[in-house]
C-alpha cells in the first residue's frame, strides 16, 4: 500500500458540523451525549400530502447570516467549513495546495423544487437560488468561499458520499498533491427525497429506532459535517492541535440490488476489511463503531451481519451506536457528520448512545450503546460505516493521535 | 354495488405499471407467483410500485406489513384481496 | 504470469453512445465531418423562455438491445440504460468476458444524473402529492444509479464511485480510476461519464446563458453566424451545444492487461486538477495564470511532449478564452488543438472517446461553426487525421473546477 502510511499520518485538525441539534459541532456533541433527539415535525415544506411528518430539520435562524444568500446545503457546508478552518491562515487555504473533497446527494434540490414549482405555475423562478443546484454545489461553494486553489471534487454516491470524499482526501494527502484538505459533505431536506424514501416505506412515522426490534425505518436529516485534514508534519509545523488521526478507508459495492443492501452484508464486510488492511490494522484494534444504523429493518440486519463477519464473536462486545437516532440520516452528509462525531468520541473518550427507550434487538447480537453514553478506553480506534443505494459501501477509520516522533503538541482546552 | 376488479384488468395493470417486457397480460396465469425466480421474478420494489398503482387506481390503502405478503402471492390472490377490500367499502380515493 | 511490476494503467476497451450514434465507429465518422447531429429540444412543457436556445445533441431512442435486454432495462432510467450499455460495449471491445469481480471498480462522472426520472418524480410530488411518488423512479433517480446498475450488470464489487463536477467530471473520473488501479486496489476499472439531458435542464442551462444561440450581433452579414451552433474558439461563439450520452473506458493495470493478452489502446498518463476561485458559480473565471501554474507543477516537462490537445473548448464565451490563455502559458509550443465538443456537445464524456480516437489516428474535421477565428485567442483549428502520440485532455467546469489528463500511445 502507500509507502507514506505510518511515516507521516494524516490527522484531523479541525471539525465543523451543522445539524438539527444546532449550528456547531459543540451543540451536536452536547445533544448526542444527552441522547437528545433533534427530530420533529418538519415545516420546510407542507407534509399534508406526504406519508409522514418527521425529520431532523436544521433551524436556519441559528446559523450565521453570512451565508444566508446561499442554498441550504451550500450554507450548511460553508458554515461547517468555517468552523473547521477557523485557525488556518488564509494564505494556506488560498494556495493551490488546499483542496475540497465533498459529498452531496441533493445539491440545492429543495430550491430546485421551488424553481420548478414556479415554472409550473407560469411564473419565473429565482435563478439565483439554484446556482448550486447540481450535486457539486456545496463543494464549489466552499472552495469559492475559502479561496482554495487545489483539487475540488464532489462525490455523489448517495448515503456514502461524504465517506467516499474523505477517502479521496486521504489519498490526495498521502500522495502529496495537497497539504490541506477540507473533507466532508452537505445535504438538505427536499420533497423528492422525502417522498422517495416514503415510497419505499422506509421512513418511520415515529422517531427512528435504529437497532431496536420494533424499528420501522429511517428519519431524514440535513446539515453538514466537515473535517480539516493535513499530514501530521504539516500540522506540527504550523502548530495546529491534532484531534485525531485519519487512518484509512475502504470502499466496495454489493453488486446486488439498487436499493436494498446485501442481506448478508458481504459488501460492507469487504469495505471494512479493506480499511483494516490499508490501515495495517486487525479487527481486534477497533474499539468502537459509529454505525450506518439507519433504522430500516433491512439495513440494521445487513450491517450486523457484516459486523459478525469481520469481528466474529467480538461483535457481541464491540460498542456500536447509531447517531442517526438523534440527527436523522443526512444522506450525502451522513459520513461527514458521523466522522465529526467519531473524532469527538475519540477526543472525549465517550460513545454517544443510540437514542430510544427500548433495549437493543437481541437478534442482531451487537453491543448497542443505549440509554446513556459509554465510556471508552484511553486510546481508541473508531470505525464509521456508511452503506448506500446502489449497493455502495464506504467506511473510514479514525484513531487517537499517536505520539509524534518529535516534541509532542499537547491539546489544551483553552 | 361495489365495482369489482377482474384478474384480466389486474394483469393489464401489472404489465403496464411494472413495465414488464418479456410477458404480455394474457401470458400470465391466474396462479402465477408474482415474486421469485419461479414466478414473474418481481421484487420488493415492484411490490411497492404495485401498491402505489392499487392505491391510485382503486383508492385502497395498503399497510406496510401487508406489502409483499400473502396478498401478493399471485394475480388471483391479489385480485381477491382487492375485491374483498372494495366490497368492505375500504375504498378511499387517495387521489381525490 | 508477468514479472512486470510496473504501475502503469492502460485503456483496453471503450464503449460510447451519443447523438452521433452507438459505438466509436459512429463517433469517428461524426468527428470527421465536424458537424454535430443536433435536434430541436422539446419546449412544449413550457420550461423555456420565449427566446432561448433550441438545439441539443441528445441521444435519441437508439436500439440498445444488443447490450441491454428489455427485461434488464425495464426499471432503469435512460441514464442507467446508457451506463450499462456503454459498460458492456467497453468490456466486449476489451475482450474481457470474465471480470475479476472483487477487483473491478466502477467510476462514473455525471453532471445531471438521471434528470428524466428526477423530473418525473418531482412532477408527481409537486402536482399530485408526496404519497404518489413512484418507487421505480426513486430507486433509479440518484446520481450513482448508473454506477450501481453497472455493478449489478457486470458483477463489479470493487469501489463504486460517482463524481459530480459538471464539465470536469469525465477527466476527474478517469484520473480517479487510474489512481485506484495504481494503488493496487483493483485490477480493472470501468471509468467514464454518463449524462442525460432533458428539456428542464436545457431550459435551466439556457437561463444561465450557457448555451449557443443564434448570433444577435449588429453588423453580422454572413448567414452562417446567425445559426445556433457551438463555435469553439470562434469570434462569434456565444455558448455551447448541450448534449448527452456516455463514454466508458476499460482501464486495467498494465500487468493485468498484458497477462491476459489484451490489446492496449492507450496508456493513461499524469493529470492535474485545480480550482479557480475567481469563477462565478455558474461560469468561468479569469485565473488562467494560477491554473496554468498548477498544470505545470503537476505535469512538468511532460508538457513538452504533448503533440495534440483534446480541448475543453466548447464555444463557451469565457470558458474558451480561459482555455486559450492556459494553453498559451502551459503548452507554448502549441500542439494541434482539437475541439470535439463541437460535434459531441457538452456532457456525456465525448472528449474521452475522442481522445482514444485521436490516438488511433482518426480524422478530425474542422467544426462547422468555426469560420471566424478569434485572433485574440491565438488558437488555430486545423482539419485532418491526427498523428499524435501524447495527448493532453482539458476540461473547465462552470463554477471553477479544472482538470487535465494525458493519454499516450502504447
Amino acid at each position: 500500500m502507500s509507502s507514506s502510511l505510518g511515516h507521516d499520518p494524516v490527522v484531523v485538525t479541525g471539525i465543523g458540523a451543522v445539524s438539527s441539534l444546532g449550528p456547531t459541532a459543540d451543540a451536536l456533541w452536547q445533544g448526542v451525549i444527552a441522547a437528545r433527539r433533534g427530530l420533529g415535525e418538519l415545516d420546510l415544506f407542507a407534509t399534508t400530502s406526504h406519508r409522514t411528518k418527521l425529520a431532523g430539520q436544521v433551524d436556519t435562524d441559528a446559523l450565521p447570516r453570512q451565508f444566508a444568500h446561499m442554498s441550504r446545503a451550500d450554507r450548511f457546508g460553508c458554515t461547517a467549513t468555517q468552523a473547521a478552518v477557523q485557525d488556518v491562515p488564509t494564505f494556506l487555504l488560498q494556495s493551490g495546495r488546499a483542496g475540497v473533497f465533498f459529498g452531496s446527494s441533493t445539491g440545492a434540490l429543495f430550491e430546485g423544487e421551488r424553481f420548478l414549482a414556479a415554472l409550473l405555475d407560469g411564473r419565473e423562478g429565482d435563478l439565483h437560488s439554484i446556482v448550486g443546484l447540481q450535486n457539486d454545489g456545496p463543494g464549489n461553494a466552499v472552495a469559492k468561499q475559502f479561496g482554495c486553489g487545489g483539487p475540488v471534487i464532489t462525490y455523489s454516491t448517495a448515503c456514502t458520499s461524504a465517506n467516499v470524499a474523505i477517502a479521496a482526501a486521504l489519498d490526495a494527502l498521502h500522495s502529496g498533491e495537497v497539504d490541506l484538505a477540507i473533507a466532508g459533505g452537505a445535504d438538505e431536506l427536499c420533497e423528492i427525497t422525502y417522498a422517495g424514501f416514503n415510497s419505499l416505506r422506509a421512513i418511520d412515522s415515529e422517531p427512528t429506532r435504529p437497532f431496536r426490534a420494533d424499528r420501522k425505518g429511517l428519519l431524514m436529516g440535513e446539515g453538514a459535517g466537515v473535517l480539516l485534514l493535513e499530514r501530521r508534519s504539516h500540522a506540527e509545523a504550523r502548530g495546529a492541535t491534532v484531534l485525531a488521526e485519519l487512518v484509512s478507508a475502504g470502499r466496495s459495492c454489493d453488486a446486488n440490488h439498487v436499493s436494498a443492501p446485501d442481506p448478508e452484508g458481504r459488501g460492507a464486510a469487504t469495505a471494512i476489511r479493506q480499511a483494516l488492511q490499508e490501515g495495517g490494522l486487525v479487527p481486534a484494534d477497533i474499539t468502537f463503531v459509529n454505525a450506518h444504523g439507519t433504522g430500516t429493518p433491512h439495513n440494521d440486519v445487513s450491517e450486523s451481519k457484516a459486523m459478525h463477519a469481520v469481528f466474529g464473536e467480538r461483535a457481541r462486545s464491540l460498542p456500536i451506536t447509531s447517531t442517526k437516532s438523534m440527527v436523522g440520516h443526512l444522506l450525502g452528509a451522513a459520513g461527514g457528520i458521523e466522522a465529526v462525531l467519531t473524532v469527538l468520541s475519540i477526543q472525549h473518550g465517550l460513545l454517544p448512545p443510540t437514542a430510544g427507550d427500548a433495549p437493543a434487538d437481541p437478534e442482531l447480537g451487537l453491543d448497542v450503546v443505549v440509554h446513556e453514553a459509554r465510556t471508552l478506553p484511553a486510546t481508541n480506534v473508531g470505525l464509521s460505516t456508511n452503506l448506500a443505494f446502489g449497493g455502495n459501501n464506504a467506511v473510514i477509520v479514525l484513531r487517537s493521535p499517536q505520539a509524534a516522533p518529535g516534541p509532542k503538541k499537547q491539546a489544551e482546552p483553552r | 354495488m361495489t365495482n369489482q376488479v377482474s384478474v384480466e384488468q389486474l394483469k393489464v395493470m401489472l404489465v403496464d405499471k411494472l413495465n414488464l417486457k418479456s410477458v404480455t397480460a394474457d401470458q400470465i396465469a391466474d396462479d402465477n407467483a408474482l415474486f421469485g425466480p419461479d414466478g414473474l421474478g418481481l421484487d420488493s420494489v415492484d411490490a411497492l410500485e404495485l401498491v402505489l398503482a392499487i392505491e391510485s387506481e382503486y383508492g385502497i390503502q395498503i399497510q406496510d406489513e401487508e406489502v409483499g405478503r400473502e396478498a401478493f402471492a399471485s394475480v388471483q390472490v391479489l385480485c381477491a384481496f382487492i375485491n374483498e377490500r372494495l366490497a368492505a367499502g375500504d375504498a378511499n380515493p387517495a387521489g381525490a | 504470469m508477468s514479472k512486470d511490476t510496473n504501475n502503469e494503467v492502460v485503456v483496453t476497451g471503450i464503449g460510447c453512445i451519443g447523438s452521433f450514434g452507438l459505438g466509436v465507429a459512429a463517433l469517428r465518422q461524426a468527428l470527421a465531418t465536424g458537424v454535430a447531429n443536433t435536434s430541436e429540444i422539446n419546449r412544449s412543457a413550457g420550461y423555456h423562455r420565449k427566446v432561448s436556445a433550441t438545439q441539443a445533441a441528445t441521444t435519441d431512442e437508439q436500439d440498445l438491445t444488443p447490450w441491454l435486454s428489455d427485461d434488464d432495462g425495464r426499471r432503469m432510467s435512460q441514464f442507467s440504460q446508457h451506463g450499462v450499455t456503454c459498460a458492456r460495449m467497453a468490456l466486449a471491445s476489451a475482450n474481457l468476458h470474465e471480470l475479476p469481480s472483487e477487483r473491478t471498480a466502477v467510476t462514473i462522472a455525471t453532471a445531471f444524473g438521471p434528470g428524466g426520472f428526477t423530473e418525473r418524480l418531482a412532477l408527481q410530488v409537486l402536482q399530485k402529492g408526496g404519497k404518489f411518488a413512484s418507487p421505480f423512479l426513486f430507486t433509479d433517480c440518484v446520481a450513482n444509479a448508473a454506477a450501481g446498475q453497472i455493478a449489478i450488470a457486470t458483477g463489479a464489487r470493487g469501489a463504486n464511485l460517482t463524481i459530480c463536477q459538471r464539465e470536469a467530471g469525465p477527466l476527474l473520473a478517469v484520473a480517479q480510476a487510474a489512481n485506484d488501479l495504481r494503488l493496487g486496489r483493483a485490477d480493472v476499472c470501468l471509468a467514464g461519464a454518463i449524462d442525460e439531458l432533458h428539456p428542464l435542464s436545457h431550459a435551466i442551462l439556457d437561463r444561465f446563458r450557457a448555451l449557443a444561440r443564434p448570433s444577435t450581433r449588429d453588423g453580422v452579414q454572413e448567414d452562417d453566424v446567425l445559426e445556433e451552433r457551438p463555435r469553439p474558439f470562434d469570434q462569434y461563439r456565444n455558448g455551447y451545444l448541450a448534449g448527452d450520452g456516455g463514454t466508458i473506458l476499460v482501464l486495467e493495470r498494465e500487468q493485468h492487461a498484458v497477462a491476459r493478452g489484451a490489446r492496449i489502446q492507450a496508456r493513461v498518463g499524469g493529470g492535474a486538477r485545480a480550482f479557480d476561485a475567481t469563477a462565478p458559480r455558474t461560469g468561468h473565471g479569469t485565473g488562467s495564470a494560477a491554473l496554468a501554474a498548477r498544470l505545470r507543477e503537476r505535469l512538468g516537462a511532460h508538457l513538452h511532449e504533448i503533440d495534440a490537445v483534446i480541448s475543453a473548448a466548447s464555444g463557451a464565451r469565457r470558458g474558451d478564452a480561459l482555455e486559450a490563455e492556459i494553453l498559451r502559458l502551459a503548452v507554448p509550443h502549441m500542439p494541434r488543438v482539437l475541439t470535439p465538443k463541437a460535434v459531441t456537445g457538452e456532457f456525456g464524456g465525448g472528449t474521452i472517446a475522442s481522445a482514444m480516437l485521436a490516438l488511433a489516428g482518426a480524422d478530425f474535421g474542422k467544426p462547422a461553426g468555426c469560420k471566424h477565428e478569434d485572433a485574440s485567442l491565438g488558437i488555430e483549428i486545423s482539419a485532418g487525421p491526427v498523428t499524435a502520440r501524447h495527448i493532453l485532455c482539458s476540461a473547465h467546469a462552470a463554477g471553477g473546477v479544472s482538470s487535465w489528463l494525458t493519454f499516450e500511445k502504447p
